[in-house]
């Protein structure tokens, strides 16, 4: 008898193993999300997938101290897509006021997520840059203004998307800087790198804004 | 619908007139005594600009909407029927239909389309439910639609009083109303009763500690939490 237990329960381990392996090689979502902790799914890429670096040569700035409310991540989790998306409208405190318009030199918006903290309290601490060119006054007093000024800033990727740097609570800071060159060659104008420390690598805007009304 | 909704949010060149449909069909009724006489506060021709007071607040009043029917799918049940637009019709007169209502009652009449047969299989649903929390559940689904057809006929009785005119109520429509009232009854009788046991219970803990037997007035006292805690759900329910 003890024979045939041992051989029923090798039989028994080796259909185990087949399910398994047969789960593993249909790459079935289920099959594979059995595997996985609550929340997380596989990364997949599709076959021609576009993929342009960079973003759009416009960008838009909004003062916190602007707006009544802003777009902000949702509490209640319903989607993967919900912890990174920003939802809502900026209302503007007065009737009238918009976003401020920023047109950057062409491949100069950079939008970069650094790691941060230690062991079992990182985050991300979103860095970027863009340059505005010339030296016109009213470049140099927006820099003056946006230099002690949090708000939110909004950048478009090449496919459109939107990118919101700063979330209520945890604005973005604009550090401009100005660089009047020495060669006739040199290029001249303003340099505002930003940052925003958040949970996410980059917050997307899910109620994007129209651009070219503005 | 709910795919649409999504688009209308994603969509930067969004329309503050569609959007405005989207809530007209999909709001709360709390959502629309608040809000839908200042949203609808807009002409036909107008073009709402996206940073206008009333587009901030219809775009934040959508995502409510959109998180609503994405966490409770069965409550809206689109119809498959495709819209298609009409001729304006003739005012109608004497006992008419729903079908007969003006093209203004037409997301009133859709929703109702929707809403009914949901009652219906609530109400189905409640008969056969044995556990309390399940049934509570369907009450307070049962309570939000009803809410919701109400204020409907509310509109509806409205465009008719005056005009001369009597909208006929569809059978299955006869029901939930019917379905509705009985349900009604039955919840205020159980407010009643609970209001009974806990001025018994009340009661009955004072002679107790009078008399001094801690057990019973002890145990009486778990009842009463129980009694206060049943009836503050209804309270809530009936109050919301």
């Amino acid at each position: 008898m003890k024979k045939y237990s041992k051989q029923i329960l090798s039989l028994l381990t080796l259909v185990v193993v087949s399910i398994v392996i047969a789960q593993i090689n249909l790459q079935d979502g289920l099959a594979l999300a059995l595997a996985l902790p609550v929340g997380f799914a596989p990364l997949k890429w599709a076959a021609g997938s576009e993929n342009m670096g960079g973003f759009k040569n416009r960008l838009l700035f909004i003062p916190a101290a602007s707006v009544t409310a802003a777009p902000d991540l949702p509490t209640t989790i319903a989607a993967a897509e919900d912890l990174v998306t920003a939802e809502g409208s900026f209302t503007f405190s007065s009737e009238g006021d918009k976003p401020i318009f920023i047109y950057a030199t062409d491949k100069t918006v950079k939008l970069d997520a650094e790691n941060q903290g230690e062991v079992d309290g990182q985050s991300f601490v979103q860095k970027g840059e863009f340059f505005h060119p010339g030296s016109k006054a009213d470049v140099a007093a927006f820099a003056r203004k946006v230099n002690n000024t949090p708000g939110y800033l909004i950048l478009e990727g090449p496919d459109g998307t939107q990118y919101m740097v700063g979330t209520p609570g945890l604005p973005c800071t604009i550090k401009p800087a100005f660089n009047g060159g020495a060669a006739r060659s040199d290029r001249k104008g303003f340099l505002f790198t930003f940052e925003a420390d958040s949970f996410c690598p980059f917050v997307i805007l899910g109620t994007p804004i129209d651009f070219d009304a503005l | 619908m709910l795919k649409n909704i999504q688009q209308w949010l994603a969509n930067p060149k969004r329309s503050y007139h569609d959007g405005l449909s989207y809530f007209k069909r999909f709001a709360s009724v709390a959502q629309k005594s608040v809000f839908l006489e200042y949203l609808s506060n807009v002409s036909d021709d107008e073009t709402v600009d996206q940073f206008d007071g009333r587009f901030g607040v219809l775009i934040n009043q959508m995502i409510f909407i959109e998180r609503r029917i994405r966490s409770n799918p069965e409550l809206f049940i689109e119809a498959s029927a495709v819209e298609v637009s009409q001729p304006e019709k003739k005012p109608p007169s004497g006992k008419i239909t729903l079908d007969d209502l003006p093209e203004s009652f037409s997301a009133d009449r859709q929703r109702l389309k929707e809403i009914v047969p949901l009652m219906a299989k609530l109400h189905s649903d409640m008969a056969n439910a044995v556990a309390d929390d399940v049934r509570f559940e369907l009450v307070r689904k049962l309570v939000s639609l009803d809410d919701e057809r109400t204020a409907i006929w509310r509109r509806i009785d409205d465009y008719a009083a005056g005009r001369n005119i009597s909208v006929d109520v569809p059978d299955d429509d006869a029901f939930v109303r019917e379905s509705a009232v009985a349900l009604g009854a039955k919840i205020a009788k159980k407010r009643m009763q609970l209001q009974q046991n806990i001025t018994r219970t009340e009661k009955a803990i004072a002679v107790n500690e009078k008399n001094g037997k801690k057990k019973l007035a002890e145990s009486a006292r778990k009842r009463l939490a129980v009694y206060k805690e049943e009836l503050a759900k209804l309270e809530k329910l009936l109050d919301r």
